[in-house]
C-alpha cells in the first residue's frame, strides 16, 4: 500500500497516528484545566502553538500513500464492530487538502501573540482538532460504523466552532446548526443500519447491498442526510448563519473541507437510481442558481462567500447526481467531483481566511500582495483560464457532456453557475472593500497560512488532478485540458457574461431603477438564511398543532391513570393499611426488618403449600 | 488470579455465588448495629467486601465464558424444592454489572452522605440490596428468584424513604404499593406454574414441563406468562406500570444511581429475560403469541418515557423518564428474537446501567455543589464544574446513541437485529427515540457549555470550596466525582472497545447465540 522501505511509514501506523495525534492534542488541552489556572494557561498556549504540526502525519499519509494499491485498508479489529481504515483514490487527494486547511486554520489563531479570537483556553483549537480528526475519519473509514463515528464527530465539534464568539447571532447559529445535525445524523444512521443488514457494512460493499434491499429509502436517507451537511436546498438553511457565525479560521475549514464530508458520503454510499439522481439534480441546480439571487442582495462579506459556497456546492451535486443517473458515467463524475471539491476547497478556504487578511493587512506593500492573492482566488473560483477552477470546470463538463436537463445540455447550464459566482464575488469584493480595516500589522499566523493556502491552490489541485484521482485500472479518468483557444473561451465567457450583468445592475442601481426591496440598503432584502424562517414558523406551526394535540393526549391519559390508581389503591386497601403502620415506625430498622420476616414467612408458606401437593 | 481459579479444587468452584450473596449479606450484618460514629469501620467493612466481590466476577469470567464451567450451589428449601443458585453467562452478566455498580456507588454514597444523619441504616440496607440483586442474578430456579426478588422490594423501601420528609415517605409508599402489587402477581404466577410443572428449573431453551404446558394448556400458560411479565413489568417500569419510578426520584442520589442502573429497574427486566429465555423458552412464548404485544409494549414505552422525559424540567425527573424509555430496550430486544437483536438488548442491561449511573451521580453533583436541580439552573455549569460536565456530556450522549458511547454500540445492534427479525418497524421507533432523546439531552449539554453562567450567588461560592483564583470554578467533592469519572470513562470504553474479548457486546453476544443457538 505504501512505500515500503522505511517501516517507519507503515499504512497502519501513519493512519493511526493521523487520527489520534490530534486527540491527544485535544485531551491534554482539556486536562491541562486540572493545573492551576497560570500554569494551564501557559501549557495551553505552548500546545496551541504546536498544533498546526498534528496535521502532519495526514499529510505524509496522502503524500506516500502508493496510487496503485490505495484500497488496502487497515483493520483494528477490537474497535466498535471491528473497524477498517483505509485510503482510496477519492480520500488521498481530500485527505490532503482537509490537512492543509486545518493546518493553516489552526496556524492562524495560534501564532506567537495570542488572538482575541483564541481566549486563550485553546477552546477553538481544540474543537478545530476534534473536527479534523472527524473530517478525515469520513475519508479513511471504511466502514459503516467508524465512518458514523467519524461523521458524527465531526459535526458535534463544528458546533463549538459556530458558538465560539458566543454572540446573539453565533447562539441562534448553533442552535439550527445543532437541529439540522442531528436530524442529519439521525438519518444517516438508519440509512447506514439499513445497508448493513443487507450486508454492506464494508464500505466497499455498501452501496452495491444498498442496491439490493430497501433501495429508494436508503437513497432518500443519504440525500437527505448528507445534503444537510452539503449545503442542498433547501437543507442549506444553517449554513449562511453557521459559517459567517463562526471564525474566519473555522469558517474556511467548515466551507473548504467540512461540507465536502457530504459529498463523500454520497460518493461511498448512495446506490444508483434514475429517480434518486433525477432528485438530487433538480435539487443541485436550483442551489447552484437560487444561491446567487440570494447572495448578491447580502451586507456581510463572509455571507457573500457561504452563499457562494452553496452555489459551488450545487455544482458538485450536479456531478454526484449524474453519476446516480447514469451509472457508466460514474467513475468520471465522481473523479470530477473530487477534483472540483480539491480545487474549491483551496480556494474558498483562501478567500474565508482572507476576510480577516484583508482587514489587518490590505495597506501598502502588503496591501498589493494581498489583493493578488485574494484575485487569484477569487477568479480560480469563478473558473478563469489557467487557475485550478478551470481545470475544475473542464473536467466536470467533459464528465457530463450529453446529459440534458428539460433539452438543454447540462454542459451549456454548468458553465452558468460560473456566471453566477463571478457575480457573487464581485458583491464579495464591493463588501469587503467597504469594510472597515485595522491599522497594518506585522506578518503573522494569520497572513502566512493565507498565502500558503493561496499558495497551494494554484498547485495542488493540477499535481492531484494528473495522478492521484485516475484509476490505474480504467486509466481514462481524467485529462489535464490542453489550452487551446476554445478551452480558453469555453472557461472566459461566463467570466464575462457575469461581469456584464453585474454592470448593468449596477447602472440600473446608479439610475434608480432597482426596485425599493433590492436595494437593502441597511438590512438585505433577504436575511440570511432565506427559507429557514418560513421552515421554522412551519415547525412552530406543526409543532404547536402536534404539542396541542399531545397535550389533549396526555390530559386524557392522566385521568385514565389517575382512575387506574384509584382502582388499585382500592384493590389494595389492606395493604396499604400495612403499609402506613410499617411506615410509622420507620425510625428504626428493626420494623422494616420485622416486615421482611413477616412477608418472607407468607412466601415460604405459600410455597410450601404448593410443594407439598408434589412431595 | 484466574490461574489460582483453575487450580482451584473443583469443589470450591460451586461455592463462589453462595460466597458472593454472603459477603454482601455479611456486610450488611455487620453494618446495621455499628455507630453512627465509627465512620471508617463502616466504609472499611464496605468497601472491603464491594472489591472482594468485584474480584470474584472478574475470576469467574475465564471460567464460564470461554471454559463453559456452570458453578452450582444447591440447598433444600421447601419439600421438592431447592434454594439454587447457579452461574450462567447472563448471570454473570448482571451480577458483574452489580457488583461493579455497588463498589462505586458506595464510594459516592459515603462522600454524599458525609455529616448525615441514619447512615448505618442506609448502608446496610444498601448492603442488602445488593444481596438481593446478586441473589436474583444468580437465582437457579424460578422460587430461588422469587424469594430475592421479595428481598429486594422491601430492603429499597427505606433506602427510597431515607430522608423521611413526607415527599419520600409518599414516593416510599407508592413504590412499596406497586413493587408488592406486581410482586403478588409474580407470587401467584409462580404458584400456579409450579403447580402445573412441578419446581421450575431455568434451562436454556425452556424449563422442563413448560413447553408442554404451552402446547397441552395454552390458556392457563398464557395468564401465567401474563402474570409474570406482568409482575415484573412493574420494577422494569413498562407502561403502564411505570408510575412508581418518577415519583422515587426523591430518593437520595446514590439510591437512584443504584436504583435505576442496576437494582430495581434492571432487575425487573432481568426477570422477564429469564422468564422469557429460561422459563418458557423463545420457541414456546413465540408460540403463544406473547412476543409481539411484548414487544408493542416495550416499543410504546421506550416513545412514550421519551415524550414524558422531554415535558420536565427537573434534571432528575427527566433522568427518570430516561430510564422508562431506555430500560424498555432490552425488553425490545429480547422480544425480536434473534441473536443480533437479543445482542442488543442483553448489552443493554450493563450499557444503560453504566450510563444512566453516570447520569445520576452528576445530577448528584450538580444538586449538591451548585444547587442546580433543574435544566436552567445548569446554564454555564461547563465553567464552573468541567469535569463533572464532562461526565454528563459522556452519559447524555450515551443516551441519545452517539458514537463512541455504549448507547451507539446498543442502538446499531438493535436496529440491525430489527432489520433481520420480522418486525423492521422497530428501527424507526429507535429512531424517533434517538430524535428525542436529542431533544431533551441536547439542551441540557448546550446550556452545560455553551450558554455562558448567570450571576453567581453569594452563598454558592463559598458553600463548598470554590476556587480562590478562579471564583466561578467550584472543586467537586472527590468521592462524589471520581466515580463518575470511572463509569463515564467505562461507559467510552465499553464503547470504544467494543469488540474486544469479554468486553460486554462480546459477553451478551455469546449469551443470545447461546440461547437461540
Amino acid at each position: 500500500m505504501l512505500i515500503s522501505p522505511p517501516s517507519l511509514f507503515s499504512p497502519s501506523l501513519l493512519i493511526a497516528l493521523s487520527l489520534l495525534t490530534p486527540l491527544v492534542i485535544v485531551l491534554v488541552l482539556g486536562l491541562a484545566g486540572l493545573l492551576r489556572p497560570l500554569q494551564a494557561f501557559t501549557l495551553r498556549r505552548r500546545l496551541t502553538l504546536f498544533a498546526p504540526l498534528a496535521v502532519a502525519p495526514a499529510v505524509l499519509l496522502a503524500l506516500l500513500a502508493e496510487p496503485g494499491s490505495v484500497a488496502e485498508t487497515v483493520e483494528v479489529p477490537w474497535l466498535l464492530f471491528g473497524a477498517h481504515f483505509g485510503v482510496d483514490l477519492y480520500a488521498r487527494p481530500l485527505l490532503l487538502i482537509a490537512a492543509l486547511l486545518y493546518g493553516a486554520a489552526l496556524l492562524s489563531i495560534s501564532w506567537i501573540k495570542l488572538r482575541d479570537a483564541e481566549r486563550g483556553s485553546g477552546a477553538l483549537s481544540a474543537f478545530l482538532l476534534l473536527s479534523f480528526t472527524g473530517n478525515i475519519g469520513t475519508y479513511l473509514a471504511a466502514d459503516a460504523a467508524s465512518f458514523y463515528l467519524a461523521f458524527a464527530l465531526m459535526s458535534f465539534s463544528a458546533a463549538g466552532l459556530v458558538i465560539h464568539y458566543r454572540t446573539p447571532a453565533a447562539q441562534r447559529a448553533t442552535r439550527v446548526y445543532l437541529v439540522m445535525s442531528v436530524l442529519s445524523e439521525t438519518a444517516i444512521l438508519a440509512a447506514l443500519i439499513l445497508m448493513t443488514s443487507a450486508g454492506g457494512f464494508l464500505l466497499a460493499e455498501a452501496s452495491e447491498a444498498a442496491g439490493t434491499a430497501h433501495t429508494g429509502l436508503i437513497q432518500g436517507l443519504l440525500i437527505f442526510g448528507f445534503g444537510v451537511k452539503a449545503g442542498t436546498v433547501p437543507l442549506h438553511v444553517w449554513l449562511p448563519l453557521a459559517h459567517p457565525a463562526a471564525p474566519p479560521a473555522a469558517s474556511a475549514v467548515l466551507s473548504g473541507a467540512m461540507v465536502k464530508a457530504g459529498m463523500i458520503g454520497w460518493l461511498r454510499f448512495l446506490p444508483e437510481g434514475e429517480t434518486a439522481g433525477a432528485v438530487l439534480l433538480t435539487l443541485a441546480l436550483i442551489g447552484a442558481f437560487a444561491a446567487v439571487a440570494v447572495g448578491v442582495l447580502q451586507h456581510d462579506p463572509k455571507v457573500v462567500l457561504a452563499y457562494s459556497t452553496i452555489s459551488q456546492m450545487g455544482f458538485i451535486t450536479v456531478l454526484v447526481a449524474v453519476g446516480l443517473m447514469v451509472p457508466e458515467l460514474r467513475a468520471a463524475t465522481s473523479a470530477a467531483a473530487v477534483i472540483y471539491a480539491v480545487h474549491h476547497g483551496l480556494a474558498k478556504g483562501a478567500l474565508f481566511l482572507g476576510v480577516p487578511v484583508v482587514k489587518h493587512y490590505a495597506r501598502g506593500r502588503t496591501g498589493i500582495l494581498v489583493l493578488l492573492g485574494m484575485l487569484g482566488a477569487g477568479l480560480a473560483v469563478a473558473g478563469a483560464p489557467l487557475t485550478s477552477g478551470a481545470f475544475g470546470k473542464y473536467v466536470s463538463k467533459e464528465a457530463v457532456s450529453g446529459i440534458e436537463v428539460l433539452g438543454v445540455g447540462l454542459d451549456l447550464l454548468l458553465p452558468l453557475v460560473a456566471t453566477g459566482s463571478t457575480l457573487l464575488l464581485l458583491r464579495f469584493a464591493v463588501v469587503i472593500w467597504a469594510a472597515d480595516r485595522d491599522p497594518r500589522r506585522r506578518a503573522d499566523g494569520e497572513l502566512l497560512s493565507w498565502l500558503g493556502v493561496c499558495a497551494a491552490g494554484i498547485v495542488v489541485p493540477w499535481v492531484i488532478g494528473a495522478r492521484w484521482v485516475t484509476d490505474p485500472v480504467q486509466a481514462d479518468g481524467v485529462a489535464v485540458p490542453s489550452w487551446e483557444p476554445s478551452t480558453l473561451w469555453d472557461a472566459t465567457w461566463p467570466i464575462l457574461f457575469g461581469i456584464l450583468l453585474a454592470a448593468l445592475v449596477w447602472g440600473a442601481a446608479r439610475r434608480g431603477l432597482l426596485p425599493v426591496r433590492l436595494r437593502g440598503e441597511t438590512t438585505p432584502a433577504v436575511p440570511p438564511g432565506d427559507l429557514l424562517l418560513a421552515e421554522e414558523s412551519l415547525l412552530r406551526r406543526v409543532g404547536a398543532a402536534g404539542g396541542s394535540a399531545l397535550d389533549g393526549a396526555h390530559g386524557f391519559t392522566t385521568s385514565a391513570a389517575e382512575r387506574w390508581g384509584s382502582l388499585w389503591s382500592a384493590a389494595a386497601q389492606r395493604g396499604r393499611r400495612a403499609v402506613s403502620w410499617a411506615e410509622a415506625r420507620l425510625g428504626g430498622w428493626e420494623s422494616t426488618g420485622l416486615m421482611l420476616v413477616v412477608l418472607l414467612t407468607v412466601v415460604t408458606v405459600a410455597t410450601m403449600l404448593v410443594a407439598g401437593r408434589f412431595s | 488470579m484466574v490461574t489460582w481459579l483453575e487450580q482451584m479444587p473443583g469443589e470450591l468452584l460451586p461455592a463462589i455465588p453462595v460466597v458472593m450473596v454472603l459477603l454482601s449479606l455479611t456486610a450488611a450484618v455487620a453494618i446495621f448495629p455499628l455507630p453512627e460514629n465509627s465512620v471508617k469501620l463502616r466504609a472499611g467493612i464496605n468497601l472491603t467486601a464491594a472489591v472482594a466481590k468485584v474480584l470474584l466476577i472478574i475470576a469467574l469470567v475465564p471460567a464460564v465464558v470461554a471454559d463453559g464451567a456452570r458453578p452450582e450451589f444447591s440447598a433444600p428449601f421447601l419439600p421438592g424444592i431447592d434454594l439454587v443458585l447457579r452461574v450462567d453467562p447472563l448471570a454473570l452478566f448482571f451480577a458483574g454489572l452489580s457488583s461493579l455498580l455497588w463498589l462505586l456507588t458506595t464510594v459516592y454514597a459515603l462522600g454524599y452522605l458525609r455529616g448525615t444523619k441514619n447512615k448505618s441504616r442506609f448502608f446496610g440496607f444498601f448492603s442488602l440490596c445488593v444481596t438481593a440483586t446478586v441473589g436474583i442474578s444468580f437465582s437457579g430456579n424460578l422460587v430461588t428468584f422469587l424469594v430475592f426478588y421479595e428481598l429486594l422490594t422491601v430492603v429499597t423501601y427505606p433506602l427510597v424513604a431515607h430522608w423521611g420528609t413526607p415527599a419520600s415517605l409518599r414516593a416510599a409508599r407508592i413504590y412499596l404499593r406497586y413493587a408488592l402489587g406486581g410482586g403478588l402477581a409474580v407470587l401467584i404466577g409462580v404458584v400456579w406454574l409450579t403447580m402445573y410443572v412441578g419446581p421450575v428449573d431455568f434451562a436454556d431453551g425452556g424449563a422442563e414441563g413448560v413447553t408442554e404446558l404451552v402446547a397441552s394448556n395454552p390458556m392457563p400458560a398464557l395468564l401465567i406468562f401474563g402474570l409474570l411479565v406482568g409482575g415484573l413489568g412493574v420494577k422494569a417500569a413498562l407502561f403502564p406500570l411505570h408510575g412508581w419510578l418518577p415519583l422515587a426520584m426523591v430518593a437520595p442520589a446514590p439510591v437512584s444511581a443504584l436504583l435505576h442502573a442496576v437494582a430495581v429497574v434492571k432487575a425487573g427486566v432481568f426477570g422477564i429475560v429469564r422468564v422469557l429465555h429460561d422459563v418458557f423458552g423463545v420457541e414456546a412464548a413465540a408460540e403463544l403469541g406473547v412476543l409481539t404485544p411484548l414487544l408493542i409494549l416495550a416499543a410504546f414505552t421506550i416513545l412514550y418515557g421519551s415524550y414524558q422525559a422531554l415535558r420536565q424540567q427537573e434534571i432528575k425527573k427527566r433522568l427518570a423518564y430516561s430510564t422508562i424509555s431506555q430500560v424498555s430496550y432490552v425488553v425490545l430486544g429480547v422480544a425480536m428474537v434473534n441473536v443480533l437483536a437479543t445482542t442488543g438488548g442483553v448489552v443493554h442491561l450493563v450499557h444503560q446501567g453504566l450510563m444512566k449511573v453516570t447520569l445520576f451521580f452528576c445530577a448528584g453533583l450538580f444538586a449538591e455543589v451548585i444547587r442546580a436541580h433543574t435544566v436552567s439552573q445548569l446554564r454555564g455549569a461547563g465553567r464552573r464544574m468541567p469535569l463533572t460536565s464532562a461526565a454528563f456530556t459522556v452519559g447524555a450522549f450515551g443516551m441519545i446513541g452517539l458514537p463512541p458511547t455504549a448507547g451507539f454500540i446498543s442502538k446499531w445492534q438493535l436496529g440491525t437485529g430489527a432489520l433481520a427479525s420480522e418486525h423492521p418497524w422497530v428501527l424507526w421507533v429507535l429512531v424517533g427515540s434517538s430524535l428525542l432523546n436529542a431533544a431533551y439531552f441536547l439542551p441540557v449539554v448546550y446550556a452545560l457549555w455553551f450558554v455562558d453562567p448567570e450571576e453567581v450567588e453569594p452563598e454558592t461560592l463559598v458553600s463548598r470550596g470554590s476556587d480562590a483564583s478562579d471564583p466561578l470554578r467550584v472543586r467537586e467533592p472527590k468521592s462524589l466525582l471520581i466515580p463518575a469519572l470511572i463509569t463515564a470513562g467505562l461507559t467510552l470504553f465499553v464503547g470504544i472497545a467494543a469488540s474486544l474479548a469479554f468486553a460486554p457486546l462480546q459477553v451478551a453476544r455469546f449469551i443470545a447465540e447461546g440461547v437461540l443457538g
